[in-house]
Formats: C-alpha cells, sequence, structure tokens
C-alpha cells in the first residue's frame, strides 16, 4: 500500500519526529518524548533510523550537567519531507 | 506513538504533521513575557519623562533635551535590558525545541532596537522629538509579529501604534508623551497579557 510513499517517513513516530524538526531548528530528546510519548528505547531507534538515511544530524552535548541530545534536520531530510507531502497530497486527490 | 510501523492512510499523515506544527508555535506564548515587560519599561519610561517635563520645566519640548529626559528613558531601558538578558538566559537552559518562528520574532526585534537607537541619534542631531518615528517603528514590528504568529491582536496593536504615530505629529508638546503611553498600553500591554493568557 502506499508504495510512493517515503518508507522512511511513513511511520508515526518518525514522522512526528521529521514534522517537528521541520518546525524548529533544533530540537532534544526529552522534547521529542514530551510530545510523542513515545518510550526513550523507541526514540533512540527511530532517531538511528532517520540518521542512516541521512535525514538528521544528531549532536550529544551536557546541558545543566546532564547528557543533551539535539536533533536537527538536513538538507536532504527537508527535501524528503517535501517530497513525501506533495505524495501525500497526490493521494488525498486520487478518487477512492 | 508505540506502534512504530503501523499503517496510516495519507490522510492521518497530513494531520500528525498539522498537529506537531502547531505545538511547536505554541511555544511561542512565552513571547508574552517580552512585551509585558518592554510594555511597563517603556510606559514608566514616558511617564516619568511627561512629569519632569510639566513639573521641573518650562521650556518648549523640543527645545527640551537634557540629562533628566535622557535619564527617564535610558535608566528604565537599561534595567529592561539586564532583565531581558537574565530571562532570556534561563529559558535558553530549559528550552527543548529552538523554534524557527522564535528566532525570526528574536532578530525582528533585534533588528527593532537598532533602528530606535538609530531614530533616537537622528531625532538628537536634527533636534526633534523621535516619538512619531519611534511609534511607527515599533508598529512595524508589532503587526509583523502578529503575523507571523497568526496572533490577531498584536496586529491591530501594531495599527494603533501607526495611528499614534500620525496623532502625535499634531501634539507638539508633552502630551505627546502621553499619547506614547497610551498606545504602548494599548498596542503593547494588552495583546502581551492576551498572548501570555492564551490557549493557543
Amino acid at each position: 500500500m502506499y508504495k510512493d510513499l517515503d518508507p522512511i517517513l511513513h511511520s508515526q513516530l518518525r514522522l512526528a519526529m521529521i514534522s517537528m524538526l521541520m518546525a524548529n531548528e533544533e530540537v532534544d530528546f526529552n522534547y521529542i518524548r514530551e510530545v510523542t510519548n513515545a518510550t526513550s528505547g523507541n526514540i533512540s531507534v527511530q532517531i538511528k533510523n532517520l540518521q542512516e538515511a541521512g535525514y538528521i544530524e544528531v549532536r550529544k552535548s551536557f546541558k545543566n550537567n546532564y547528557q543533551n541530545t539535539t536533533l536537527k534536520i538536513t538538507q536532504k531530510g527537508i527535501l524528503a519531507f517535501e517530497k513525501y507531502v506533495e505524495s501525500l497530497k497526490q493521494y488525498i486527490k486520487m478518487p477512492k | 506513538m508505540e506502534n512504530v510501523e503501523k499503517e496510516f492512510t495519507p490522510e492521518e499523515s497530513l494531520q500528525l504533521i498539522s498537529q506537531i506544527i502547531t505545538k511547536a508555535r505554541r511555544n511561542i506564548k512565552i513571547a508574552g513575557f517580552f512585551f509585558i515587560l518592554w510594555g511597563w519599561v517603556t510606559v514608566f519610561a514616558a511617564l516619568t519623562c511627561f512629569f519632569i517635563i510639566k513639573y521641573f520645566c518650562s521650556i518648549h519640548l523640543y527645545k527640551y533635551i537634557d540629562l533628566g529626559t535622557w535619564m527617564a528613558w535610558l535608566i528604565p531601558i537599561f534595567i529592561g535590558c539586564v532583565i531581558s538578558i537574565i530571562h532570556g538566559n534561563k529559558l535558553k537552559r530549559i528550552e527543548r525545541a529552538k523554534s524557527q518562528i522564535g528566532s525570526i520574532i528574536q532578530v525582528l526585534w533585534f533588528s527593532n532596537a537598532i533602528v530606535l537607537t538609530l531614530a533616537g541619534f537622528i531625532s538628537y542631531k536634527l533636534k526633534f522629538y523621535p516619538a512619531p518615528l519611534i511609534l511607527i517603528i515599533i508598529g512595524l514590528s508589532t503587526y509583523m509579529t502578529g503575523y507571523i504568529i497568526k496572533f490577531n491582536p498584536l496586529k491591530y496593536g501594531g495599527i494603533i501604534f501607526w495611528i499614534s504615530g500620525i496623532l502625535s505629529v499634531f501634539i507638539l508638546n508633552e502630551y505627546q508623551l502621553v499619547l506614547t503611553a497610551v498606545s504602548i498600553v494599548l498596542g503593547y500591554l494588552v495583546p502581551g497579557y492576551l498572548l501570555k493568557h492564551s490557549k493557543d
């Protein structure tokens, strides 16, 4: 089903993460957990998938003495998201 | 959102994207603090300046550029800058998502501060009181902020500043400062409080 849709993005959690990164310059790991209610393990797996696809950049640092993971979308990620939204529009226009 | 690979429809995808982007916009509520802070700072400065001119000197406003009236503005502005920097750093420490809209608004108001400083310098050199210029410049930034965050009270605030800017040209005495204070209350403080207490 929906074979034209990018399989990396056509997953609820990964799409939510990429949408957050489209609306924000940078996003913290904890913000993703708060907005999506997903588990840390699940988020970590999806970060790895998105990073391997080249859609996001991951930066680890220390914030208030705690380790902090910050995500940022790449140019490839932006193009993939725009293409994904265009494909969605095509599907929605198609008669059912 | 635990079931990662659950199949979902294009409509659900678009709905999800829209929800997440709306959530990012809601974070902008924190800007209300800065509108309230700078609203009170400038109202206090304008009224202090008014009382100094009204009760401590008899010289016409446009000829009266002395230390007292400058200090009436510079001291509150300095205090406002210190509070803004402290609060801004505090927000930076707890910030978990750096919104693009937030950055655009920050740059807009930073440029606004530069233009206001230049307008102050120009009015000082050309010997005219800067209120009309200041009001229309603040009006532009207030209207743009309202447009960017889709918050109508700020757009109306911007329009109030433009109208006050024109009106102030016809008030060539210290009451120009009262008009400035009133327009800051209506164009800045009221939208600031509405933004702070808004649900979305």
